[in-house]
């Protein structure tokens, strides 16, 4: 990887030419029932989702295999999504159910319908490049909060990131970008990769520095500085677990200190390929009801936690716009196990019949977090001293 | 298609270490006090008892942290210098 002059060179790689086969999450089910139809660019291709007379969402390929009309700009009809330029009706199927003026359906009149899954409130396709349907393991697992009402409602936000999607997935082993990017401040970190499955075990504690910096930027603003419930930044002893269950829906339960109350929130990080160079990033947040608080109230903390939540995502688009892909991370001995990592997550990208046992057998990894917590106290200090002298 | 994934560079002496609870073997390694790698195959994960008496109630053992035991017995070799204590060093030019 080092020429003779000793320089590490950068091996960018290429994205892969396919996307990975398993459960995508295209978002909230509940706007996908409006009566319209939605398109959704993802795969490399374009989606319409629509809602049958029973409210059972659906997804075909939005290109009508007639004349090739855009059918999420068409109407649903009954059961099926009729194309606005020749109105033929298209079913749940993907097999034409009319041609109105038409006597006869040709047979070979059928298009790609995507096998549909709701949980937790949220709709998912199943993408495999093979044509496969999923194993009974591979599946998302239901969030009891999601159907609790002692839970918040979702929020929901998305962004969309000119980058392949290897680069959030890079998270689930980047410790210490958490400091740098997410405003938190490690003190364990730990991985275990196995199936189709990725953890992550993150402890944090809570960044008085920012907090500070919250406060004196709210008071620039001439508003009462808050304790930085504002931004859950304030959060102290933050306890994060949290799973990828297979490439692209993560749920993270999360149990932190909110004004002196211990609170408990799920946060989906999850996304879907638009191309191999672009993707759509999705996250939404539910916290556990307080004892005395409304539903509003509620959902207003989860409000607040999904905002500060964007602010740490907003930050990791702005690095993956810029960076280099890179396919030769040149770790130190206190970095994550990303090639480990990307190990497991090329399952994803294999046929079946070729993934090799060791790609998916148990792996944990540990960090040690000594020297981290060490010079991020020094670093914390000096800005609060900085902080100090400013202000003074 | 065929797997092309590279290898992590940070090579370190991965030891098996054999759980004293059950007789589990993994391969370990320690690259300071606090880090830890384990490789499991799925041999050892069908043997080890934690996991057994955990699935059994109705846990996946991906979503298990760790085994305790196990944990025990790769500190007891670390402590022992079975299982060395040492920095990777970085392989190729």
């Amino acid at each position: 990887m080092n020429d003779r002059s000793g320089v590490r060179s950068i091996d960018a790689g290429a994205p892969p030419a396919r996307f990975a086969r398993g459960w995508h999450c295209l978002g909230l089910a509940a706007p996908f029932r409006d009566g319209s139809p939605h398109a959704v660019e993802a795969f490399g291709t374009k989606l319409v989702v629509f809602a049958d007379s029973q409210g059972d969402l659906h997804v075909l390929d939005s290109y009508c295999r007639h004349m090739g009309g855009d059918l999420s700009r068409g109407t649903i009809k009954g059961d099926s999504i009729a194309c606005p330029f020749h109105d033929w009706h298209w079913g749940a199927d993907g097999k034409c159910s009319k041609i109105p003026y038409s006597r006869r359906i040709p047979p070979t009149a059928r298009t790609r319908s995507w096998l549909t899954l709701e949980q937790n409130q949220q709709l998912f396709v199943w993408h495999d490049p093979q044509g496969s349907l999923p194993p009974p393991d591979v599946t998302i697992p239901r969030i009891d909060g999601a159907y609790s009402g002692d839970w918040s409602s979702w929020t929901w936000d998305s962004l969309q990131v000119n980058a392949n999607c290897r680069e959030v997935i890079d998270n689930v082993v980047d410790m210490a970008h958490f400091f740098y990017i997410h405003f938190a401040f490690p003190t364990y970190f730990r991985n275990v990769f196995e199936g189709h499955i990725a953890s992550q075990y993150l402890d944090t504690k809570s960044r008085p520095d920012i907090d500070a910096e919250a406060a004196q930027a709210a008071q620039a603003r001439g508003r009462q500085p808050g304790n930085g419930a504002d931004g859950a930044g304030s959060q102290i002893g933050l306890h994060s677990e949290a799973a990828y269950y297979g490439p692209s829906y993560m749920i993270d339960y999360l149990s932190y200190d909110y004004h002196g109350v211990p609170m408990d929130a799920v946060l989906i990080n999850c996304h879907y390929p638009v191309t191999p160079e672009k993707f759509v990033l999705q996250w939404g947040v539910i916290v556990k009801k307080l004892p005395g608080l409304s539903a509003e109230q509620a959902d207003k903390v989860a409000l607040k936690f999904a905002k500060f939540v964007g602010l740490g995502f907003e930050q990791d688009v702005e690095i993956w716009t810029h960076k280099s892909r890179i396919d030769n991370p040149l770790l130190c001995a206190d970095d994550g196990p990303v090639y480990q990592l990307r190990r497991w997550y090329e399952q994803f990208y294999l046929d079946v019949a070729d993934i090799p046992a060791d790609m998916v057998a148990r792996h944990e990894f540990e960090v040690d977090t000594t020297r981290a917590v060490q010079a991020w106290e020094a670093e914390v200090a000096a800005n609060l001293a900085r902080m100090g002298t400013e202000s003074a | 298609m065929t797997a092309v994934v590279r290898q992590d560079e940070r090579q370190s002496r991965y030891c098996e270490v054999e759980c004293a609870a059950c007789g589990a073997v993994v391969r370990a390694a320690k690259f300071s006090v606090q880090h830890t790698s384990v490789q499991w195959d799925a041999a050892a994960v069908a043997r080890c008892a934690e996991f057994e008496r955990r699935t059994a109630l109705g846990e996946q053992t991906p979503l298990i942290e760790r085994c305790a035991s196990m944990r025990e017995s790769i500190e007891a070799a670390a402590l022992s210098g079975r299982l060395p204590v040492a920095p990777p060093w970085l392989t190729g030019p």
